[in-house]
Formats: structure tokens, C-alpha cells, sequence
């Protein structure tokens, strides 16, 4: 088991093969050795922990992601990759966006890359096929282009 | 997928978008730059990425600095008929190599046509990945000339080749098959229609190859071994021939995963080809096999070859599946067709499909169950399945097949889950049972699963479970769907079974003859 304490100060006992699907606590358990010393985790917060201890625990004896570029990942691979987690992962991401935004940050920092990946799908997915204005008005984001770049953005179109 | 919560103030509060960092904000697009990705449904990657890229200052300087991007969404569709964005597109992509993708050069004006071969061959030898698909085909003979002279040449870069046209515009160019003059040495995946030289340099390193057209076997037996990283072979467009007097050599073939075949012709050179091949590692096998027959043949020697090679063929493929370690198991027996699915915890799902095409004789009594009998009690008995857990048994038709089921039960017993229909369940609890020798099918069966269970079926589940609990042997979870309400009295037939997990749903059919599901209802356990 390994302990792990949040930046709220929220300890959590975890078995270690979920904890080291964070390849930065993976690291930090090889630097210090056998130990009984908590992990402190500074930039996660206990709230968002919940969250990445859930996608974990979950996803623990998932086969581990390739290196290899995608024509040499296995049919398996893929499939599970694609299908058999979609569902549940569908219903796991289906989340306010500041917390969305907050999982990708801390899978960010403790470098789970599956996390990471699945996350940014999530996004991606929120996005594709909207128009700049719908893609702003989901993310509050505000146009700060100056009106010298607001024309020339203006002219792109490419049905034009 | 994430709630849309853009208006709402909680996304104000909060982490937002543009706490990300760059790289973060850069594998998002990447993500949506990706033409494999697009359906018939979702806008182009093209269209996302330039409204993305219009968002903001931030969101515009990450796309606009990475050439990549813009080099991954080459859409012929969209940017030969808008000169101007074709430009700007190629330019944004800087010296990246180029995704490109093209699903109907078949425009209707005939310059648009042009216009798509004049891009596709200045782009020629910027291109990573291609993906053409052509649609018209009255327009083939006109276009077909050019796309083969376009890929003569030598490609540098290309990884991926993929170009379908209609199924009737023949297999290839008729001059010469020498794509890429040999020289492809990036080429990694190779889709298309066409015969092309077993003997070809870039063939050593291929991964995926989809062979068209007339294929000598022994050509194909020589030119594996040499393919040491071919991990997808796909021959179902392909038509396997045989030379007279020409010996076959084994072939192993090192790195394969998974081979598709689709055999509508005459069978032995594929019984030939799957006898004469192996793999280290098991393979994921798709087959369908059809046999035509006459009914009015008056050549019984001939039928009995032609059923004998297909039935060997099938026994060939446990061989390469490793069928001893699938786990899932789905039969499907029809009155002429048999669907095996056999799913292999590391290579995938196999399947292997048989259908006899009588040429539209469905008379049942000119149906010649006893030879798909034979068919199916020899694939059982090639193969052992040790490691099945779960087993489909699907169907409407319960065939006089399964007069032999000791042959093909003795095989599944290890299954401890059995999803299946009440038809098959009726079936399953009258076959005669010997008082002397009770064998219990299914001995290690825990869970039953029923599909599609009508009302006045529950009968048949009722004595399926009376019959395992009297020989000892009791289901321990039943999951039910019904596809109709149940009378109070049906529901009641269940009752009886008090160890019994019940777990049920319905599944109608509303007015507009949609599915509507339920929630489960677990009723006890």
C-alpha cells in the first residue's frame, strides 16, 4: 500500500499498482525506497483526487499504452480502446467542465497518460464541429482578437 | 461526454479552458485534426480546425504556429474547388507531410475533376497518408488512367495507400502492376483494388496488405515469408487460384495478426493457402465461406468434394486461431448458415461464417442439413475449448444438426454462462437423456441469460431451471429480457426458484417501433 496526501491534506492508503499508473509517483516510490513516508501530491486537490483515484481503479489492469505509433497497436488494443471502456468513460467524464479542466491538470501533473488522453478526447469532442462562436460561448471564451485580426479572420472561409 | 456548461456560472468559478497549458491546448486540436476520425456525421477536421483556430488570440497563435495540424487535414473534398483555401492550407502546412483525403473526385463538373488529379499530383510526393475513395463509377474509366500513372512514381514518404473505387470498375491498372516504380520505402499499409506485384521491394515491409483480383497461391506462399511485418492480410476481394503442376512451400508468416478471407468460389485453393501457412502467434481469423449447391446437380461426386474441401478449410482455422483459449463462444445455426464467433483473450474475436446458396431453393425438404450437420460436427471436433467461460447459442431454428449434440456440447462444457434464447432452452431440456449414463451438459453452468423471452415462454425457462436443479446441478443467476409485458401468472412460474438471482428487463417496442429498455429490475438476490 502506499500513502498519498493531497493538497487539502487528505491522506489516502492506495494499493500501490493503482498508485503507479502515475508515473510521477511511480518515480517518486523508486527515488525514496521502501518506505511507510506519505506522498504528498502538491498540486491535486482531494476532490479532484477522488476523481483520478476512480479513473484508476477502473482502468488498473488495462493492457499499457503503447509507444509504438497507431499501426502497430494490436486490434485488441484498439478495441479496448475504443469500445469496451467508451461507456463507462463516457459517464466518468460527464462532469462540470471546472472539474473536467481540473482532472486534466492533475493527470497532467502526475503523468497519467490514459487519463490525460481520455480527458483531452473529452474536450475534443466538445468541439468538434461547432461554429467559433458556439465553441466560444461553451468555454466563456472571449474573442480578444483586434479589429485588424477580427477581418482577417473575417475572409477565412473555406465554402467561400 | 462532459455536460456543455458554457453559460452557466459555474465555469466562471472554476478551472477554465485557458488554465490549460500549451501542450495540453496543442494535443486537443491534434486530436481533432485527424481525417481517420471523421464519419458522415461529423463535420470535416478541416472545418474545426479553422473555426478553432478563429477563437482567439491564444487558440490561434498555437494553430497557426504548428504546421502539422494543417498538414493533417488535407481535404481534397473541400479545397479543390476553393483555390484560395487549398493555398492557404498548403501553406500553414509548411514542409509537414500531408494527410490527404479525397471521398468524391467523381464531381459532377467535369474541371472539378481535373482539378482534383492536378493537386493530387503536385502533392504526390509531400504525401504520409491517403485516402481516396472513388464514387462515381461511370467516371473510373476516365480517372483511372491518371490516379495509376500518379503512383508510378517513386513516394518517398508515403506510410499509407488507400484508394477504393466501386466494386464493378475492375482490379487495376492494365499496363503494368509496378506501383511506385518499387520504390516506397515508408509504405506501411496498402489498400487497393488492383493486382500488384507479389515480388515488389516495398512489400518487405508492409504491415497491412489488401490483395484484389486473382492471386496464384503459390506466388502469395513464396512472397510471406519475405513480408517479416505484415500484420493484417486481407484477401477478401481477392480470388485464390492454383497452377497445375506447381509445388506449394510452407510459409510462416512472422508477424501476423489477422487474416480476412471471403471465399465464393471454388474452395480448394484456399484449403490449399490455409494448409500451407503459419503464424508464431494466434491469429484473429474472419472467414465466410459459401458454397453453392444445385439442387438439381445431378454430379454427386462433385457435391461431396466441394462440401469436404469447405469443411476442411473450416477445420483448418483452429490451427491458426488457437481456439483452445477463447474465452466467449457465440453459435449461430441456421437452416443454411453457420456463424461461429470465437473470441481469443489476446488476438481478438474470430469468426467464421458458412453459408449454402441453393440459388434461391428455400424449400426446407432440398435443404441438405445432413451435410451442414457434418460441417459443424467436424469444426467442433477440430478444436477443444478449455477456456470458455461464456457461450452464445443463438437462433430461431433449432436444427436437426443438434441430433448429434453430444458432439458439440462435450466440446462447450466448460461454459459457465449460457446466453441463449427460449427456443434453444426448450430444446436443450428435451434431449433425451439416458437413465444409465446421465451426462449433464454444461456441468459448470452458473449463469443463464435469456434473450428475447416472450410471455408464454417463460414455460420453457421454468423447466429449463427445474431440470438443472433436479440433477443437481441449479443455475444460480437468470438474467431475463422480455420483449412484452408479463401476466402476473408468468411472472408467478418463476417464483419457485427461492436460491435463485433474478435479474430482468423489458425491452418493448413503442408506437413509432423504437426499442425502449427499462431499467433492470432485480427481483431477488
Amino acid at each position: 500500500m502506499v500513502i498519498l496526501i493531497t493538497s487539502d491534506n487528505v491522506k489516502y492508503v492506495v494499493e500501490k499498482d493503482v498508485a503507479e499508473l502515475s508515473v510521477l509517483v511511480k518515480n517518486m516510490l523508486e527515488d525514496i525506497g521502501p518506505s511507510d513516508e506519505p506522498i504528498p501530491l502538491h498540486n491535486v486537490t482531494s476532490t479532484v483526487f477522488n476523481k483520478v483515484l476512480e479513473y484508476c481503479i477502473y482502468h488498473r489492469n488495462d493492457p499499457p499504452p503503447s509507444d509504438d505509433d497507431e499501426g502497430c497497436a494490436s486490434p485488441l488494443h484498439k478495441y479496448l480502446a475504443s469500445h469496451i471502456c467508451s461507456e463507462w468513460d463516457q459517464r466518468f467524464f460527464d462532469v462540470d467542465q471546472a472539474l473536467l479542466f481540473d482532472i486534466i491538470l492533475a493527470a497532467n501533473y502526475l503523468d497519467i497518460k490514459t487519463l490525460l488522453d481520455d480527458a483531452c478526447k473529452a474536450v475534443a469532442h466538445l468541439i468538434q464541429g461547432k461554429s467559433t462562436e458556439e465553441i466560444r460561448g461553451i468555454f466563456n471564451i472571449v474573442n480578444d482578437f483586434t479589429p485588424e485580426e477580427e477581418a482577417r479572420v473575417k475572409k477565412e472561409n473555406v465554402s467561400s | 461526454m462532459p455536460k456543455m456548461q458554457g453559460n452557466d456560472s459555474t465555469a466562471n468559478l472554476g478551472t477554465s479552458i485557458s488554465d490549460l497549458p500549451y501542450d495540453v491546448l496543442l494535443s486537443i486540436f491534434t486530436l481533432n485534426a485527424d481525417l481517420d476520425q471523421e464519419t458522415e456525421t461529423t463535420s470535416p477536421a478541416l472545418v474545426t480546425l479553422l473555426h478553432s483556430s478563429q477563437v482567439c488570440f491564444q487558440w490561434r497563435q498555437i494553430i497557426n504556429s504548428t504546421s502539422q495540424l494543417w498538414a493533417s487535414v488535407v481535404d481534397l473534398n473541400l479545397l479543390v474547388l476553393n483555390q484560395g483555401w487549398l493555398e492557404d492550407v498548403l501553406r500553414r502546412s509548411g514542409n509537414s507531410l500531408l494527410a490527404v483525403k479525397g471521398n468524391n473526385p467523381g464531381f459532377h463538373d467535369m474541371n472539378a475533376t481535373c482539378r482534383f488529379f492536378l493537386v493530387l499530383n503536385r502533392l504526390s510526393s509531400k504525401i504520409r497518408h491517403l485516402n481516396i475513395e472513388i464514387q462515381n463509377e461511370s467516371r473510373w474509366p476516365i480517372m483511372e488512367e491518371a490516379i495509376w500513372e500518379i503512383f508510378r512514381r517513386p513516394t518517398p514518404h508515403l506510410e499509407t495507400f488507400v484508394l477504393k473505387i466501386p466494386r464493378n470498375c475492375g482490379t487495376g491498372p492494365k499496363r503494368d502492376y509496378r506501383f511506385f516504380d518499387g520504390s516506397a520505402p515508408a509504405l506501411r499499409k496498402f489498400v487497393a483494388p488492383t493486382r500488384i506485384d507479389l515480388g515488389t521491394p516495398w512489400l518487405f515491409h508492409i504491415r497491412e496488405l489488401w490483395l484484389s483480383g486473382r492471386v496464384a497461391v503459390d506466388q502469395l506462399l513464396e512472397a510471406l515469408p519475405s513480408m517479416s511485418f505484415l500484420e493484417v492480410l486481407n484477401l477478401s476481394n481477392a480470388k485464390l487460384t492454383t497452377r497445375k503442376d506447381i509445388g506449394l512451400r510452407s510459409a510462416m508468416i512472422h508477424s501476423l495478426k489477422s487474416l480476412y478471407l471471403s471465399i465464393n468460389s471454388t474452395p480448394q485453393p484456399y484449403l490449399d493457402f490455409l494448409t500451407h501457412i503459419s503464424a508464431p502467434y494466434p491469429v484473429k481469423c474472419e472467414l465466410c465461406l459459401t458454397i453453392h449447391t444445385d439442387p438439381w446437380d445431378n454430379d454427386p461426386a462433385q457435391e461431396s468434394t466441394k462440401w469436404q474441401v469447405s469443411t476442411d478449410i473450416l477445420c483448418s482455422l483452429p490451427r491458426l486461431c488457437d481456439l483452445a483459449n477463447t474465452t466467449m463462444v457465440t453459435l449461430l445455426i441456421a437452416k443454411s448458415r453457420l456463424l461461429l464467433e470465437a473470441s481469443h483473450p489476446i488476438s481478438g474475436t474470430s469468426t467464421f461464417e458458412f453459408i449454402e446458396n441453393n440459388g434461391g431453393w428455400n424449400d426446407p425438404d432440398m435443404v441438405v442439413e445432413a451435410d451442414l450437420q457434418k460441417v459443424v460436427t467436424a469444426l467442433m471436433q477440430s478444436a477443444t475449448f478449455s477456456s470458455l467461460h461464456r457461450l452464445s447459442i443463438l437462433g430461431l431454428y433449432v436444427p436437426a444438426i443438434l441430433t448429434g449434440y453430444h458432439h458439440i456440447l462435450e466440446r462447450l462444457s466448460t461454459a459457465k454462462i449460457l446466453a441463449t434464447n427460449p427456443t434453444i432452452l426448450r430444446f436443450l431440456t428435451n434431449l433425451p437423456r439416458s437413465s444409465t449414463s446421465p451426462y449433464i451438459f454444461f456441468p459448470q453452468l452458473q449463469t443463464l441469460e435469456v434473450q428475447s423471452c416472450r410471455d408464454f415462454e417463460v414455460l420453457a425457462v421454468q423447466s429449463f431451471l427445474r431440470w438443472r436443479l433436479s440433477v443437481g446441478k441449479p443455475i444460480q443467476t437468470i438474467y431475463a429480457v422480455f420483449v412484452e409485458e408479463l401476466r402476473p401468472d408468468s411472472m408467478k412460474l418463476l417464483d419457485e426458484f427461492k436460491d435463485l438471482e433474478k435479474v430482468f428487463k423489458y425491452r418493448l417496442v413503442s408506437s413509432q417501433n423504437r426499442f425502449i429498455d427499462s431499467d433492470t429490475l432485480i427481483l431477488s438476490g
